[in-house]
């Protein structure tokens, strides 16, 4: 009796997975709308390139005009290229209040020139620069005296990429840093600071986790990179 | 020229000390400032400007080494290419953004006076780094003021406001930090600055949007005429109230639906008529919604503030808010702050930190709401108060910030209100303890920021405290309550004030005894005719109320009149004659009557007191004796003022009636005077029953002259 109950359940389940991808498939979106939304991906993201081939191929008009992403670009190169000091000049040319009003950010670009002094093993410089430009906000700010920490331990290693530390020297903490630059500079210019798509996905991730609390039977999307429904 | 030590301290001597401290190896970035180079100036201040962004003891380190007055110097020389000035003016701009002392040592250099000649500029991206920094300079308390020294500026900012999204901001905000009264309102309406506000309304940068409301509401606040204006107004086809209504949706940023519902708030209590359902069903929960304990605390703080300045006046919102969205329970929550936080949560600590420090505005918002919300309806007190809360708010009176206290003293005003809470709660609680102590740190000069407000608020919570069923009256009359009554009645205190301390005494005197009496009295004697001639309406009637207070009595009639007749009389002969009347308040119950009328009536009663005095003594002294006052009855009764007919009637009627040795004299007296014949008059054209049947007794005691 058991067998059965649990056989039709599973089959129930099974069916309504079905019914549900078959709905997905019936569902019509209109391209338009899906090109706005990778133009909106790109835009945000600072791919002018990207953004003009796709503009060109898929006839889709950005919001903004892209020559605007340019003073972006040549930021995210100078943070990419381990130039703080180029990036920091270019954000305030362009927008004089940015590291003003939002120290944080400041903090984090200053750090990164610091990374990229012990990565040079310019020691002597690295400590002067913490000791004259960094110790104001490590002083104010708790949450950054402790990456602070982290970044200055980097110096008590003869080779600090073999340190416990090391991942602050690997380029994805200069693309964290960029990350960081971009979102503070697409919320100053009013863009929404995340795309459009990323938003989806949040979306998607805290309906289905409402769903998991509440414990109710769904067809769950497990690999959102792939689109797989289990 | 070159700049070195010595040259700086010998111009600024008093920053000897500090540069001593000043590191010197800035001072060449400030040298190059003085080349004959261009290239070398340029190159100076764009160091200098990645140097002071973002760090405030570099600002501190290059106004004390000299670079304000050499960047003021270069930005008015005309031969200097505008991206040069540029730079100097966002360092100046950056330079504001550090400490207070910085701003003010900018305002010494003149760098206001520069950045406003900056804004006489043509090029965008100088007008935008002058605009910002003169931003940053207004939002300080104490610069407000600044814009409206140079008026001639303002066409300028409202002719460049549309320039971009900087210039659309900036404008906004300083309009916002700026415009703090009604002549700056006006100023700015004659400049059309209400259209160039709405457009933005309409804008695609939530930024601009939300600056432009806030500058709206500074715009509409207390101000019909710009009120009508945003009623009247259209914008590409739909009216300016229905973009504002919209605004109000939940679909919109939060920051969005607080400043709309800040805006349609002021425009309501402007005194405007705007559709009643737009601010019961959406204004009202939205601010509501507001206060809601997961809502930032910058949020909750304006959303609580906000709804109190909504519902205060409004019997029918307050009880709307009461079952809206389980306000009460919202207003409980303020208190449980700081939340609970996770040392090791970094994010969670840097909130805990953020409420911690603001537990004063939480508590001012939260008493104030409590103030509006249990102002007129006991029901609601009925199911809001607790003694938790009563005893809170008794606490709280000894808190260090001031506004905290006001909104405190606000909010047992309210209670105060409530026979029962009066004679309960405040009796178990010991509030008027609490009271006492604040009177006296106020009288004792103690607390000097915004001292005359407190004053006002807790002499309006003593009028109630002292009323004749309270139960404290006894204790704040024996802790000498009246000697604070009348250091308040003095010249120079506030009209508010004194309206509050004759009120008190006025519900002191209510039904006391001689002693009480004699005792206000002899207090209030010798500002008498000051408080006469004073130029509110509710001061003069109080006062005279006093008067009546004391004499209700024959034989505390006699008493008083023995002690203070002659300036009793004198002072009414003021009311009587005075040709400058008082202004009466929007609250003064006058409806269509005139002021010298009620001013004549409120006399009248008071010599009807006297009449009823010791026929004698009292009566011949101060009446009988002084035509004067005879004639004026009888001028009275054919004043077209009913209430004055009535008064002069009865005071008549009182003068025939006593029956001593000289009650046949004084109706021969009144006889020969007219009043017989003023009194015919009056029965042919009595206007009510009630006048009436007080001119028939007239005439009948008239008629039994003979009996006696």
């Amino acid at each position: 009796m058991d067998v059965q109950m649990q056989e039709s359940s599973s089959k129930s389940t099974e069916k309504e997975k079905e019914k549900w991808i078959e709905e997905m498939d019936n569902m019509h979106i209109e391209s338009a709308i899906m090109n706005k939304l990778v133009m909106d991906y790109l835009v945000l993201g600072g791919f002018k390139e990207a953004a003009e081939k796709f503009e060109e191929e898929a006839g889709v008009s950005p919001a903004i005009n892209l020559d605007s992403l340019d003073v972006r670009i040549k930021i995210r190169d100078a943070i990419l290229a381990g130039q703080v000091n180029q990036a920091i000049f270019l954000i305030n040319e362009s927008h004089p209040e940015l590291l003003d009003d939002n120290r944080i950010l400041l903090f984090y670009l200053h750090l990164q020139h610091l990374i990229e002094l012990i990565r040079e093993k310019k020691t002597e410089q690295a400590l002067e620069f913490a000791q004259t430009q960094l110790s104001e906000r490590g002083e104010d700010s708790p949450e950054c005296l402790a990456d602070m920490e982290r970044a200055l331990a980097l110096l008590a290693f003869d080779k600090p990429e073999e340190s416990p530390f090391a991942d602050l020297l690997l380029s994805s903490q200069r693309h964290k840093v960029w990350s960081l630059v971009n979102t503070c500079i697409t919320e100053l210019e009013n863009n929404t600071a995340t795309p459009k798509l990323a938003g989806i996905v949040k979306l998607l991730m805290w309906s289905q986790d409402q769903l998991d609390k509440r414990k109710v039977t769904y067809p769950k999307m497990d690999d959102i990179a792939q689109g797989e429904i289990s | 020229m070159e700049v070195d030590e010595h040259n700086v301290t010998e111009t600024f001597p008093h920053l000897h000390g500090v540069l001593s401290e000043v590191t010197a190896m800035y001072q060449p970035f400030v040298e190059k400032l003085f080349s004959e180079n261009n290239a070398t100036i340029v190159e100076g201040l764009q160091q200098i400007k990645s140097l002071v962004i973002g760090n405030n003891k570099q600002k501190s380190n290059f106004i004390v080494l000299g670079a304000v007055p050499r960047l003021v110097y270069l930005i008015q020389q005309e031969n200097l290419d505008i991206s040069t000035k540029t730079h100097c003016a966002v360092i100046l701009g950056s330079l504001a953004k550090g400490m207070e002392a910085n701003v003010k040592s900018l305002l010494d250099y003149g760098v206001h006076d520069v950045m406003l000649y900056g804004l006489r500029q043509v090029d965008l991206r100088f007008y935008e780094a002058c605009l910002r920094c003169i931003r940053t300079i207004v939002m300080y308390p104490d610069n407000s003021g600044l814009l409206f020294v140079h008026v001639s500026i303002i066409p300028r900012l409202l002719e460049f406001i549309n320039k971009s999204t900087c210039t659309q901001e900036c404008t906004c905000e300083i309009i916002s930090h700026c415009c703090t009264s009604k002549e700056h309102q006006d100023l700015l309406y004659d400049l059309n600055v209400i259209h160039s506000i709405t457009e933005l309304l309409t804008s695609k940068t939530l930024k601009v949007k939300v600056k432009s409301l806030q500058a709206l509401a500074v715009l509409c606040k207390r101000n019909y005429t710009t009120c009508q204006s945003i009623l009247k107004g259209h914008l590409r086809g739909n009216a300016v109230m229905d973009i504002l209504t919209d605004m109000l949706s939940r679909a919109q940023p939060v920051d969005i639906q607080i400043n709309t519902a800040k805006c349609l708030t002021y425009i309501y209590r402007s005194g405007i008529i705007i559709d009643e359902g737009v601010i019961e069903r959406k204004v009202l929960p939205c601010l509501v919604r507001m206060c809601d304990s997961s809502r930032n605390i910058e949020e909750r703080v304006v959303g609580a503030k906000t709804l109190a300045y909504l519902i205060e006046t409004q019997p029918k919102l307050q009880r709307i808010a009461l079952i809206c969205e389980q306000f009460p329970k919202k207003l409980e929550a303020f208190f449980r702050h700081p939340t609970i936080a996770d040392t090791q949560n970094m994010a969670d600590m840097r909130k805990f930190k953020h409420e911690l420090g603001h537990r004063q505005e939480m508590l001012e918002a939260v008493f104030l709401a409590y103030a509006a919300l249990l102002s007129n309806d006991e029901d609601i007190r009925d199911l809001v108060v607790s003694d938790t809360l009563v005893k809170r708010l008794a606490e709280e009176l000894s808190n260090t910030s001031p506004t905290v206290r006001i909104a405190s003293l606000k909010s047992l005003l309210s209670l105060s209100r409530s026979v029962r809470i009066l004679r309960t709660i405040f009796e178990d609680m010991e509030v008027w303890k609490h009271v006492l102590k604040v009177t006296q740190d106020q009288t004792a000069g103690n607390n000097t920021v915004g001292s005359d407000r407190e004053k006002v608020a807790v002499g309006a919570l003593l009028c109630n405290l002292l009323l004749d069923f309270s139960p404290c009256k006894v204790k704040l009359l024996n802790a000498n309550i009246l000697q604070t009554f009348k250091i308040w009645l003095k010249a120079e205190y506030p009209l508010d004030l004194k309206r509050n301390a004759t009120w008190g005494l006025l519900n002191v005197t209510f039904q006391a005894e001689l002693k009480l009496k004699m005792e206000v009295m002899h207090l209030i004697s010798p500002d008498i005719f000051m408080l006469l001639t004073c130029s509110d309406y509710d001061i003069v009637i109080k006062t005279l109320g006093i008067l009546n207070n004391v004499l209700t009595n024959k034989e505390h009639t006699d008493a008083i009149m023995n002690e203070y007749g002659d300036a009793i009389m004198q002072a009414c002969m003021i009311t009587l004659e005075s040709t400058s009347l008082p202004n009466p308040n929007p609250w003064s119950r006058l409806g269509n009557r005139e002021v010298s009328s009620s001013i004549y009536t409120h006399t009248l009663c008071v010599l009807g007191c006297v009449a009823a005095g010791d026929g004698v003594t009292t009566v011949r002294k101060f009446l009988y004796e002084n035509e004067h006052f005879l004639k004026k009855l009888i001028f009275f009764m054919e004043h077209p003022d009913l209430e004055l007919q009535i008064a002069a009637v009865q005071c008549i009627s009182t003068l025939c009636q006593n029956e001593d040795d000289e009650v046949i004299i004084r109706r021969e007296k009144m006889k020969e005077l007219g009043a017989v014949e003023a009194l015919h008059k009056l029965n042919v054209n009595c206007a009510t029953a009630s006048l009436c049947d007080r001119v028939k007794l007239a005439l009948m005691l008239f008629q039994l002259q003979g009996n006696l």
